[in-house]
């Protein structure tokens, strides 16, 4: 009896019920196969087989990627969300499954783009001995500085700090009418050396702590010079000449913050310093702030791992491209390639899963919103994706694929022994420094995750465009990333980070 | 037994004899349901003993112990990518019915076995004050049960109903939960959901999208080489088959998109690719 009763239980669970569709169709014609058609797959010898699965799989996610459907995939477009969807349904066909914070396939990533313009400071000296008014001077050009809080229009009256104060005798007496209303008093401008960034080891950091710092004084507005001809200074400083972007979600307070902030020409800051030495003197900012404001996705997909599924090993790119610039044409579309080769990727994870293959940690594959505005959908994904990164073992950013050179560079690959695995399978693969370009790997290296960016950048023609990826190269990428994913995934010991001093020395 | 034990069968007796109208020097002889009913009162003291009190308590911590770890190891395998399908939150939610009428039975055996006449009139009073009283919490619990079978949506889909928008987390038998884009939770009750238009921006979903053929379609051949068009359309979802049908004098050509949110879009691009083909078609010597 009671087995009787199990075997029904079994009946019934084996027997799932699948609802029929109301969309689908009958079909009235059936499939018949053109005149000349390529050769499938399986007849091809066997050699072949893999290579024309894979140049099949990227040819059809390169051709939509860059084809006018997508509008170039600029973040912030309504093509965008439509990107996002593409990707969704790639790797829900392929069998991944959804993996985001909030039991779905997406994060939003809150974008916030601040401009700041208008921008002019009129250094006001006091009237001379005479009490004739002196001609203010005036600046238009040589205005580095950012707005970081609420977008407004306004002109802020500045105290420069540690500027003389008037003899008593000069300051006049407060008028006794009490319908004239005070003027309201004066925002502290705070000139910061320019020995204060030049002390910290990245020119950008030390920046940035200066501003902090001058915040946390409780001064309003903070300027350095621009600095000279050095380069890496003068490259963190342009920063500060275009618009601030924030990674901040829709409706949350923007971030508390100097009024402004930035970089001035030498001259103004000469007339800045001036003015500090003279009493009485004034100086009056005016600007323009303006804000978009905007959210896309992350995708993130997960093929489960069987022994440790809680450990991860996570492969992104960035879907989007341009950044702030306008939409890119189809063949300035640097990052096609490697989305191409993270779903094809991900197709052949998912493949290699529903053969038998289980890899013993999970693979999680995250396509980047934002990543042309500096990564901002990893530092979402860091921030807040429910994975903890003490679960995760290595990650594999890809930049530019499919390049023309010759050799895979891996950035930071020496700051993990993530490089040492990648030489196990292609010894031609060369480790690199970052430098000074943004890197999505960069922000797990700082939680001491084993992370290493492989790109393959393509040289510019003689005409000065860039080459359209080549499906060979991108072929040889996407093999190579499926086959360090899965070795990644499997091996006993996971990849170690390497502090910065115990890196081997590689070429930027 | 204890006078303890017999407080609230005279505290009903009082409340018998409150409520009747006659005197109390024309003394009526009781009914025989009043009898049994007065008998089963009596009876009461006896049946609530520690025992079943202890019984109680451990049912219900186990119920509700049980409900909390159902839904951390459902949303444990989700977070490990064990469900891609999400079939486990249907599970869930009729396993958490099973548990709750396993536990309603076990407590109530024993009562209906010693009282149950008076189970009865408890049980039918406690739902006439329910439904009046707290008509909320009941339609509440018919919503839940009919969300539990996860045919509107499931965990993880991003839905707008009654002006929210935002991804549910959690459908529980009395309210849902919502996380907000801007990381705020939202407990709605089920039943303004049920009652709600809820919008599901499910991206696994799909949508049909029909795009009428040009003329030169009459000819069976070029039909076939559009549906074949069709059928590798990156718009296209997988695993769904394109049909060309004949709608009055003209053909139509129909297939589900992933593209939900934009289904224009993927009409918009197929009929382009359809038109550039039947030029060439035109076009070409055969």
């Amino acid at each position: 009896m009671k087995r009787d009763a199990l075997a029904l239980i079994g009946l019934l669970t084996a027997c799932k019920i699948e609802p029929i569709e109301e969309l689908e169709l009958e079909e009235h014609t059936p499939i018949s196969l053109p005149d000349t058609v390529q050769p499938r797959s399986t007849e091809l010898p066997r050699d072949d087989q893999g290579a024309a699965r894979w140049d099949e799989a990227l040819g059809r996610h390169l051709g939509f990627a860059t084809g006018p459907a997508l509008g170039g995939r600029h973040p912030g477009s309504p093509e965008a969300a439509l990107t996002a969807g593409f990707v969704v349904a790639v790797w829900q066909a392929a069998g991944l499954s959804p993996s985001g914070p909030d039991l779905g396939w997406t994060q939003a990533v809150g974008v916030r783009v601040v401009e700041t313009t208008g921008l002019s400071l009129t250094v006001q000296p006091p009237a001379d001995e005479k009490g004739k008014p002196v001609a203010p001077l005036r600046f238009e050009e040589g205005l580095w500085l950012q707005r970081h809080g609420n977008a407004n229009t306004g002109a802020l009256r500045l105290r420069l700090e540690g500027q003389a104060e008037l003899a008593p005798e000069a300051v006049p007496s407060p008028t006794a009418d009490p319908s004239v209303e005070p003027p309201p008093p004066l925002e502290r401008l705070r000139l910061l050396e320019p020995l204060v960034a030049s002390k910290s080891a990245s020119p950008l950091v030390g920046y940035r702590d200066a501003f902090e710092a001058a915040w946390r004084d409780g001064v309003d507005v903070a300027v350095l010079p621009i600095p000279g001809e050095d380069g890496a200074t003068l490259a963190a400083a342009e920063r500060w000449r275009q618009p601030e972007v924030q990674s901040l979600l829709l409706g949350h307070d923007p971030p508390t913050a100097l009024d402004l902030q930035g970089f001035v020409a030498a001259d103004v800051y000469q007339a800045l310093v001036d003015a500090r030495a003279t009493p009485g003197a004034t100086v009056e900012l005016a600007y323009t702030a303006t804000e978009q404001w905007f959210e896309n996705s992350n995708v993130i997909g997960r093929l489960a791992g069987g022994r440790h599924p809680e450990q991860v090993v996570l492969v992104a790119t960035q879907w989007d491209e341009g950044g702030l610039a306008a939409a890119q044409p189809e063949e300035a579309q640097l990052y096609a390639g490697s989305l191409a080769v993270l779903l094809a990727v991900a197709e052949g994870a998912a493949r290699w899963r529903s053969a038998g293959r289980r890899p013993e940690r999970s693979i999680v594959f995250l396509a980047e919103a934002a990543g042309s505005m500096g990564h901002l959908g990893i530092a979402r994904f860091i921030e807040a994706s429910g994975i903890r990164p003490a679960n995760i073992v290595a990650v594999v950013v890809l930049d530019q694929l499919g390049g023309t050179s010759s050799e895979l560079l891996l950035v930071d690959g020496a700051r993990s022994t993530l490089a040492q695995e990648v030489n196990t399978l292609d010894p031609t693969a060369r480790s690199v420094a970052a430098g000074d370009q943004q890197y999505g790997h960069t922000a797990f290296l700082e939680l001491r995750v084993p992370a290493v960016t492989l790109t393959r950048p393509a040289a510019p023609r003689a005409d000065g465009k860039i080459p359209p990826p080549s499906l060979p190269a991108l072929r040889r990428d996407a093999e190579l990333t499926l086959r360090l994913l899965w070795t990644l995934a499997d091996q006993t010991e996971p990849p170690r980070w390497i502090g910065e001093d115990q890196a081997p020395a590689v070429a930027p | 037994m204890s006078p303890l034990r017999r407080l609230p069968a005279w505290l009903a007796l009082l409340a018998v004899a409150g409520c009747s109208s006659r005197s109390a020097d024309e003394p009526e002889p009781p009914t025989e349901l009043g009898a049994e009913l007065l008998a089963e009162l009596w009876r009461l003291g006896s049946v609530l003993t520690p025992r079943l009190v202890l019984l109680a308590v451990v049912v219900l911590a186990v119920l509700l112990t049980t409900r909390r770890g159902l839904t951390v190891a459902v949303r444990v395998a989700w977070r490990l990518g064990w469900d891609s399908n999400r079939s486990l939150a249907r599970i869930r939610s009729w396993l958490e019915l099973a548990l709750f009428a396993a536990g309603a039975l076990l407590l109530g055996r024993e009562l209906f076995r010693a009282v149950p006449l008076l189970s009865i009139l408890v049980l039918a009073t406690a739902g006439l004050v329910a439904a009046l009283a707290l008509p909320g919490g009941l339609q509440d619990f018919t919503a839940g049960v009919s969300l539990a079978s996860r045919r509107r949506f499931l965990e993880g889909d991003q839905i707008e109903v009654a002006g929210f928008s935002g991804t549910v987390r959690h459908i529980g038998l009395l309210r849902s939960m919502l996380r907000l884009p801007d990381g705020r939770t939202l407990w709605l009750p089920n039943r303004e959901i049920v009652r709600s238009a809820v919008q599901v921006g499910r991206e696994q979903q799909a949508l049909p999208v029909s795009v009428p053929l040009p003329a030169a379609a009459n000819e069976p051949e070029l039909r076939e080489r559009l549906r074949q068009v069709a059928h590798l359309s990156p718009y296209r979802r997988a695993g769904s088959r394109p049909s060309v049908i004949e709608d009055g004098e003209r053909w139509v050509l129909t297939f589900q998109t992933w593209c939900t949110r934009r289904p224009d879009v993927a009409a918009r691009a197929l009929d382009r690719q359809l038109r550039a083909v039947t030029r060439h078609w035109e076009t070409e010597p055969r």
